[in-house]
C-alpha cells in the first residue's frame, strides 16, 4: 500500500484542506446543565472532548483526587480561588483500544498545564477560599488532544459564568518541509514536528507553547505565527458560538 | 510547589524591588547563567557530578542485557529515573510524585528519550532476543534552583561518558548467547548518542505585577503613599516592555517567578522540546528570542562538555603508549577562549 | 447529601405504604425521562450515550480488535468519575455486565477464521451518577451493542492449508459492515428497589438509600435469566419478603421489556 501523501504539489492536504484551513469545528456550550455548572462539547475535526466544570464551590477533600493530585496541600486558598483539573482518556478514543492507567504522567501533566493556563485566566481573586473542578472527558482522539482540551475547558468555564480575562485558545501548527500547516491531524502529527500554542483572545500573548518534536530554530517563528493565527480564528468560532447561544436564551426568555 | 518553601513578604518585595532595577541578588544580569562545573568520575565511566551554582546533580548511567519490547524487536531500551529524594530539599516527600517533580520528569523525558538524543536501535543485540537497558539514574543532590535544567544537561554528559561493555554472540541458530566482556578483557564501547540537548529554563517576572504588589506593600508599611506615585509607574509601565525575562533562575527567583519556559536545543540549532504551560501569558516575540537565545546557550554549554570529557579522557590516558600516540590528541587544547569564557561567566 | 432521620422515616414510610406514593409522583414501573442517542462515536463500532433527568450519564463504546481465539470474547470495564479504579462498585458493574453480554452473546457472531476472531471490548464512561449507575449503564450497553458494526471479511473461509496468510482482510466500504446484532438482542439488567411489599424501578438516590434492599434481574431473550440480590444502601439489613421478590420479577419483566423496545427504536431512528 503507498503512503497517504501528506502535502501533495497542488497544496492539498491529506484531508483535503489547505495549509491554512482549521478542521470543522462543532462546538455547543451548556450541554449538562443537570449535572454540572458549566458545560462544553468540542468537536475539531475528529477529535472530540467533552468538558464539566463544577464550581466554584467549596473545596472538598474528594474531588481533589482523581487525574492530577495537585490541589491536596492547598485546599483552601486564602486569596485565591483552587482549580483542579481532572482527565479521563476514554479507552475507545484511539483507533486501536487502549487503555490508560489513572496516573499516566502524560495526562497528568495535560491536566497540570490547563490548571495552569486557567490559574492566570481566570480572575480567582474574586472567589477566594473556593474550588473549580474541571472534568474533560476525551472521546475520540484525531490529533490536537491538548489543544480540543484547552478550547472546551474555556467554552465550559464561561458557560459555567466564571470571570475570566479572556477566552483561551488554543491550536496546533506544523512544519512539513518548509510548508506550515495549521491544526493537524493525527496522521500529520505522527509525520511532522509541531507545536501547540495558546493564546489569551486575540492578543499575541501567549499562555502555552508545547513543542514535544525535533526541529529547526529556524522553522519556529513560521510555525508560531500560523499557530497563533488559528488561536485568534477560533476565538471567533467560539465567541460566536457563546454568542448565539446567549442569544437563544435569551428570546427563550423573553418568550 | 510545598508550602515551607515560600519566601516571606520581605524576601518578596526585596527581590521584586532590585528586579525593577535590573539586579538580581547575586549579582548576574539578567541572561546570565550561574556557574557551570562538570566533573566526572575517575573510576567509573558514566557518571557525572554537576554543579549548577549551588544546585548539585549527580547522574548515573548503567547498562545491562535484557529482552526487548515485543512491540519494538529492533529497540533496545532507555529509561531515565528522576525520583527527587528529599536530600535536595526538605519539601520533596519521598515516594509521592510532587507538581514540580512531574514536570521535570516529564521535560527530561522529552528533552533526551523523545528527542532521540540516545539511538536505542544501536542498542539492540538480537532482534526481539536480546537488547540493551541503559538505565539513567538522576539523583538531585542540593536544590538552589534549576534541578530541570542542571538533570537534564546532567543526562547529557553522563549519555556522553558512558562506555557499555562489550559483547560478541557465540554459537548460531537457537543456541546463540550473549557474552558480555568485562572491561580488563575487552574495551568498554561508547553509546551512540545522536545529539546532545540542553535544556535552559527562562523566568517571566510581570514587572508591572511586581510594581503594583510593591506599591501595595509599601503602603501597608507607610501609611501615606502619594497618589502621584501611582500614577507615575502606570504610566511608566504602560508599553509592550513589561515581561523581565531571566536566565536561569535561583531557588528565591523560582519561588517568586510567575511563570515560566524551558526549551531544549542543541549545538545544531535545532528544538527539541518547548514547555511553556500556562502561568503568565508572554508576547509571542519574547518566546521567540528566548528560543534563539537557548541555541546560543546550548551551544556554549555542549563546547563545555566536549571540552571536559576530552579532560577527562586525557586524564584516563595518562601513560597510556597507544593513546598518547594517536593523531586527534593534536587538536585537543586549539579552544582554549572557551573554558575561559564559561568560567567567567 | 446524606438524608436526616426524619426525611428517611417520612420516605420509607411512604414507599412502603399502600399504594405507595414516591417523591417525584411516579408509579412504581414508570421511568425517569432520559434522553438517549446511539452511533455518536464514528470512530467506534458502537456507540451510545444515555443521560437521566437527574444529571447521570454514561457514554459508552464498543471496539471489535482482531485476537487470536481462545481468549475472553468479551471485555467490560466502565470508570466511574470520582471514584478511583477497582472500586467495589466499579468491579461489581464490570462482572456482572460482562457475564451477562458473554452468556447471551451467540459465539458465532464472533469468529472470524479458524484462527481469528473479534475480541468485544465494551468501555463505559459514568460521568456522573445520582441513583444507582447499574440501569443506566447497562441500557447504554444495550444501545450501543445494537449499533454496533462489524467489516465484512474479503479474504476466504480459510481451511488451515493457507494458515501463512497471517491477519485476515476486511472490506473497507462501511457501508457493507453487518450488525452484530442481527438476530438476536443483547442482555438487559435492571435494577429494582424493595420497600416493604412494594417494587420500584428506577429508584433514585434517595429511594434506594431507604430502601431494604436491590434485586436486579438480567434479561435476556423475553425472559429473565438471572436474578440476584444488590445492597443498595449501606447498613447490611437486607431482608425480603419471598413476595416481593416475585413482585419485582412480576414488574421487571415487564418494564424490561418495555425498555427494550424503546430503546430499539432510538436505534431504529438513527
Amino acid at each position: 500500500m503507498s503512503r497517504p501523501e501528506i502535502y501533495s504539489p497542488e497544496g492539498l492536504r491529506i484531508d483535503g484542506r489547505r495549509w491554512n484551513e482549521v478542521r470543522h469545528i462543532k462546538c455547543a456550550i451548556n450541554t449538562h446543565p443537570a449535572s454540572s455548572d458549566g458545560s462544553s462539547i468540542i468537536e475539531q475535526g475528529n477529535t472530540k472532548v467533552m468538558c464539566n466544570v463544577v464550581g466554584p464551590a467549596e473545596p472538598t477533600s474528594s474531588s481533589g483526587g482523581g487525574g492530577a493530585k495537585s490541589n491536596t496541600n492547598s485546599f483552601a486558598n486564602e486569596n485565591k480561588v483552587t482549580l483542579s483539573v481532572k482527565a479521563t482518556v476514554a479507552p475507545f478514543s484511539t483507533i486501536d483500544r487502549r487503555k490508560r492507567s489513572g496516573n499516566d504522567s502524560r495526562i497528568q501533566e495535560m491536566c497540570l498545564t490547563i490548571q495552569h493556563i486557567f490559574e492566570e485566566a481566570v480572575m480567582g481573586h474574586l472567589q477566594p477560599r473556593s474550588q473549580i473542578v474541571i472534568s474533560l472527558y476525551i472521546l475520540a482522539q484525531d490529533g490536537g488532544m491538548l489543544q480540543a482540551c484547552i478550547n472546551a475547558a474555556s467554552l465550559a468555564l464561561i458557560d459555567a459564568g466564571i470571570p475570566m480575562y479572556d477566552y483561551v485558545c488554543a491550536c496546533t501548527a506544523g512544519m512539513h518541509d518548509t510548508e506550515v500547516l495549521l491544526d493537524l491531524n493525527r496522521l500529520e502529527e505522527n509525520d511532522m514536528p509541531f507545536l501547540t500554542m495558546a493564546t489569551l483572545g486575540a492578543t499575541r500573548k501567549v499562555s502555552l507553547m508545547q513543542l514535544e518534536t525535533r526541529v529547526g530554530v529556524d522553522k519556529l517563528e513560521p510555525m508560531m505565527a500560523a499557530a497563533m493565527s488559528g488561536c485568534h480564528y477560533l476565538r471567533q468560532i467560539m465567541d460566536a458560538q457563546v454568542r448565539k447561544h446567549g442569544k437563544n436564551r435569551l428570546a427563550r426568555v423573553g418568550a | 510547589m510545598a508550602r515551607d518553601l515560600k519566601p516571606t513578604l520581605i524576601e518578596n518585595t526585596f527581590v521584586l524591588k532590585a528586579l525593577t532595577e535590573n539586579v538580581r541578588l547575586d549579582n548576574r544580569s539578567f541572561s546570565q547563567m550561574r556557574n557551570l562545573d562538570i566533573s566526572f568520575s575517575s573510576t567509573e565511566y558514566g557518571a557525572v557530578d554537576v554543579h549548577l551554582g549551588r544546585t548539585r546533580v549527580i547522574v548515573r548511567i548503567s547498562a545491562e542485557v535484557t529482552q526487548p519490547r515485543s512491540d519494538r524487536p529492533y529497540d533496545g531500551l532507555f529509561v531515565i529515573s528522576t525520583e527527587i529524594s528529599p536530600m535536595a530539599a526538605p519539601t520533596f516527600e519521598a515516594g509521592r510524585k510532587s507538581e514540580e517533580e512531574l514536570v521535570i520528569s516529564r521535560i527530561i523525558e522529552k528533552s533526551i528519550r523523545q528527542s532521540q538524543a540516545l539511538d536505542t536501535e544501536s542498542l539492540c543485540i538480537l532482534a526481539g532476543e536480546k537488547c540493551w537497558l541503559v538505565r539513567a539514574d538522576v539523583h538531585f543532590l542540593d536544590h538552589d534552583g534549576g534541578l530541570l535544567d542542571a538533570g537534564c544537561l546532567a543526562v547529557s554528559a553522563a549519555l556522553l561518558h558512558y562506555r557499555r561493555p562489550e559483547i560478541s554472540i557465540v554459537g548460531s541458530g537457537d543456541a546463540r548467547q550473549v557474552v558480555v566482556h568485562p572491561p580488563t578483557e575487552k574495551v568498554p564501547v561508547p553509546l551512540s548518542v545522536l545529539h546532545v540537548p540542553v535544556c535552559v529554563t527562562f523566568s517571566f517576572f510581570n514587572m508591572k505585577l511586581a510594581q503594583s504588589s510593591l506599591t501595595a506593600a509599601t503602603s501597608t508599611t507607610a501609611a501615606t503613599t502619594p497618589a502621584k506615585e501611582n500614577d507615575e509607574i502606570d504610566m511608566d509601565t504602560d508599553d509592550t516592555d513589561e515581561t523581565a525575562v531571566l536566565v536561569d533562575a535561583s531557588l528565591q527567583e523560582e519561588l517568586l517567578r510567575h511563570g515560566f519556559m524551558s526549551v531544549t536545543s542543541n549545538i545544531n540549532k535545532e528544538i527539541c522540546q518547548i514547555y511553556k504551560a500556562g502561568q503568565l501569558a508572554v508576547e509571542i516575540e519574547t518566546l521567540l528570542s528566548c528560543s534563539e537565545a537557548a541555541t546560543a546557550v546550548a551551544e556554549k554549554v555542549t563546547k563545555l562538555i566536549r571540552r571536559r570529557l576530552k579532560e577527562d579522557e586525557v586524564a584516563r590516558n595518562v601513560g597510556n603508549v597507544l593513546e598518547e600516540a594517536r593523531a586527534e590528541n593534536d587538536r585537543l587544547v586549539a579552544d582554549e577562549g572557551v573554558i575561559q569564557d564559561m568560567n567567567n561567566d | 447529601m446524606p438524608l436526616s432521620i426524619a426525611e428517611e422515616n417520612y420516605l420509607s414510610t411512604s414507599l412502603s405504604q399502600k399504594p405507595p406514593c414516591r417523591p417525584d409522583g411516579r408509579d412504581p414501573h414508570t421511568f425517569r425521562p432520559l434522553d438517549a442517542a446511539a452511533g455518536i462515536l464514528p470512530a467506534t463500532n458502537g456507540s451510545a450515550r444515555i443521560r437521566l433527568c437527574d444529571g447521570g450519564e454514561c457514554i459508552v463504546g464498543v471496539k471489535a480488535e482482531v485476537e487470536v481465539c481462545g481468549g475472553k470474547p468479551v471485555e467490560v470495564q466502565c470508570d466511574i468519575a470520582g471514584q478511583l479504579n477497582n472500586s467495589p462498585l466499579q468491579s461489581f458493574l464490570c462482572t456482572t455486565l460482562e457475564s451477562a453480554v458473554r452468556n447471551a452473546l451467540p459465539p458465532s457472531h464472533l469468529s472470524i477464521s479458524n484462527k481469528y476472531t473479534y475480541k468485544l471490548y465494551i468501555d463505559g464512561i459514568i460521568l456522573d451518577h445520582v441513583s444507582h449507575p447499574l440501569t443506566l449503564l447497562s441500557m447504554t450497553i444495550f444501545l450501543a451493542l445494537l449499533n454496533t458494526r462489524l467489516p465484512t471479511l474479503i479474504t476466504e473461509d480459510n481451511t488451515d492449508e493457507n494458515d501463512e496468510i497471517g491477519l485476515p482482510q476486511f472490506e473497507s466500504d462501511w457501508q457493507q459492515s453487518r450488525l452484530l446484532c442481527d438476530d438476536w438482542l443483547p442482555p438487559l439488567v435492571q435494577l429494582a428497589v424493595v420497600a416493604g411489599r412494594n417494587v420500584f424501578v428506577d429508584p433514585t438516590g434517595e429511594e434506594a438509600a431507604v430502601s431494604d434492599g436491590g434485586i436486579l434481574a438480567i434479561w435476556h431473550q423475553s425472559k429473565v435469566v438471572g436474578l440476584r440480590t444488590v445492597n443498595t444502601r449501606d447498613s447490611s439489613r437486607q431482608v425480603f419478603n419471598v413476595k416481593s421478590v416475585a413482585t419485582a420479577v412480576d414488574v421487571l419483566t415487564q418494564t424490561s421489556r418495555e425498555v427494550e423496545n424503546a430503546l430499539r427504536k432510538v436505534v431504529a431512528s438513527t
